[in-house]
């Protein structure tokens, strides 16, 4: 499959390199052709004035000399006016942009993966040949993702913003194709044009990316969680249930010879199973909090360990209809997070959980009357990780100070990929 | 595409001037060729024929020009080009004084469209960035 699409992209490149070609020529033999007519319009209207009327009249000798001395002197310049212009009719896509666009889709069609633009030189080289131009860049911020040609130092270089759904992802940067000049409004139109094409596949390329690296978190976390889990268990779990068996078989030899001692192991038994159970209370708790199963959310925020430390917190409203899972746990952890810290930072006595359930979203705000932010505040590990849980499910958390601190967030009810 | 006016302009000059050359050509074709080359105050009969094939490829090509067509803009700069070679010689040479003036009106015409066509269409304001 890889051999075909190569071979398909391997033609195209060829038929347009012949193409190519072609309007070169075409734009010489257009230069030549006006710069012919003018030299053959100088050389009669200079004759003509130094007295050539007919073909037996005689003709100044300095009539020739200035004819040829104003050919000589207006050629080179009026082939340096000439060329841009022949050039942007030639190159520019005169009667549309279908075909550059066409030719466009199809090089990105014949591309492996959006992952394939970036770094390939071929899009930027496909560009340069349609408009015959020496640089073209394609830019992700400060970052390269397809060059062609080095940058001239004696021309400006257009610069069109690559966009999708109105925010820009990239850049695309053309140079003239003469010294001097700029493109024409023509060819900025085209590139317009393109860059529509080119910021969507932008776009894919950026959000392939972070897919890929959340994909990567996800992983480092569920591995990061099996190894915490792994570690309890072989060190808390493990040798206690294996010390409790021994001491079990001990005791079943003392049994008759020594009641008394086998009491004091069946005793130590015991508190090593009360210590077990907290320990195993421990690793549950820590997959998803028991008290929403037991209370539900708004019991369980009420009964906030915070609310032992004097701090009086009230939630509106006082029943919500059932959640999802994952919405009911970021929920409870990121107003866990924001009680602890009203708790601990705000001063204040009170704080207030306002939770509003829409059809398609949850609206969250804990808001706290004590003292409020420090001005230049850097976000710390608790408010980071209050965005990274609602990150997760595709919410945002937003930190505002006035008359006290506010904890904003919202939620979707359903994740962004779920039909 | 949008359709400026240079080219609208340079399209209706350019098809002005081609039916003038093909309604001309075609009013001297009926006196024959043998007629037209014995004349001394006729250009050759095959400078005629020219002159009618350009002229008609002329209304074409203008109407390309119209449309915006690159194949319309090509056309008539090779035509203008053309007819500034067919009416110079008529400026000097041409044995009436209205042969003269035609010549020069066609040679103008044909020149303005040229330029009108080879004006380049920039933008001094356009977003541009220069290279560090």
């Amino acid at each position: 499959m890889t051999t075909v699409d190569e071979g398909r992209r391997a033609r195209r490149l060829s038929s347009s390199a012949h193409a190519s070609r072609g309007a070169r020529w075409l734009a010489s033999t257009l230069v030549a052709l006006v710069l012919l007519g003018w030299a053959a319009s100088v050389y009669i209207l200079v004759l003509t004035a130094g007295g050539l009327r007919d073909t037996g009249s005689h003709v100044h000798w300095w009539a020739h000399v200035i004819a040829i001395v104003v050919i000589v002197l207006t050629v080179e310049p009026l082939r340096r006016w000439l060329r841009p212009s022949v050039d942007d009719i030639v190159y520019g896509h005169l009667d549309d942009g279908y075909t550059a666009i066409t030719e466009l889709s199809r090089h990105m069609d014949v591309m492996p993966s959006p992952e394939a633009i970036s770094g390939d030189p071929s899009l930027a080289q496909m560009i340069a040949r349609t408009l015959n131009v020496p640089y073209v860049a394609i830019t992700d911020g400060e970052i390269e993702t397809s060059v062609h040609g080095a940058q001239p130092s004696d021309r400006p270089l257009a610069d069109v913003p690559l966009t999708y759904q109105g925010s820009e992802v990239g850049h695309l940067y053309v140079a003239a194709r003469h010294p001097g000049t700029t493109l024409s409004n023509r060819d900025l139109r085209l590139l317009s044009d393109l860059a529509q094409q080119i910021g969507v596949a932008q776009y894919a390329i950026r959000a392939s990316e972070q897919l890929q690296a959340s994909r990567a978190a996800l992983v480092a976390a569920r591995e990061e969680e099996r190894r915490r889990i792994r570690r309890d268990l072989h060190d808390g779990l493990g040798p206690t249930l294996a010390s409790m068996k021994l001491q079990l078989t001990a005791v079943a030899r003392l049994l008759e010879p020594e009641p008394g001692r086998a009491a004091d192991l069946l005793d130590e038994v015991r508190k090593s199973m009360d210590e077990t159970t907290v320990d195993v209370r421990r690793l549950v708790y820590g997959l998803r909090p028991p008290l929403l199963d037991e209370l539900g959310l708004v019991a369980a925020l009420r009964n906030h360990p915070a609310t032992q430390s004097g701090l009086h917190v009230t939630i509106d409203p006082e029943q919500l209809p059932e959640l999802p899972a994952a919405v009911e746990v970021a929920l409870y952890r990121i107003a866990s997070e924001a009680i602890h810290n009203a708790a601990r930072h705000s001063g204040g006595q009170q704080c207030r959980v306002c939770i509003d359930v829409t059809t398609n979203e949850v609206h969250m705000r804990v808001s706290d009357g004590g003292r409020g932010l420090p001005e230049h505040l850097v976000d710390g590990v608790g408010i980071a990780a209050m965005r990274e849980r609602a990150a997760e499910i595709g919410g945002t958390v937003e930190v505002t100070s006035d008359d006290g601190t506010t904890v904003t967030t919202v939620v979707p009810l359903r994740s962004p990929g779920s039909s | 595409m949008s359709r400026s006016r240079n080219y609208v302009v340079a399209a209706a000059l350019a098809g002005l001037l081609s039916l003038a050359n093909t309604i001309v050509a075609l009013a001297l074709l009926p006196q024959g060729a043998h007629h037209i080359n014995q004349s001394s105050n006729q250009p050759p009969y095959a400078v005629i024929l020219i002159e009618v094939v350009v002229g008609l490829t002329g209304i074409i090509a203008a109407y390309g020009v119209f449309r915006t067509q690159r194949w319309g803009v090509v056309l008539t700069l090779v035509f203008m080009v053309v007819n500034v070679l067919i009416s110079l010689p008529g400026i000097p040479f041409g044995p009436t004084a209205f042969d003269k003036v035609s010549s020069a009106v066609a040679l103008v015409v044909a020149a303005a469209v040229i330029w009108l066509l080879l004006r380049r269409d920039t933008n001094a304001e356009q977003r541009v960035q220069i290279p560090a």
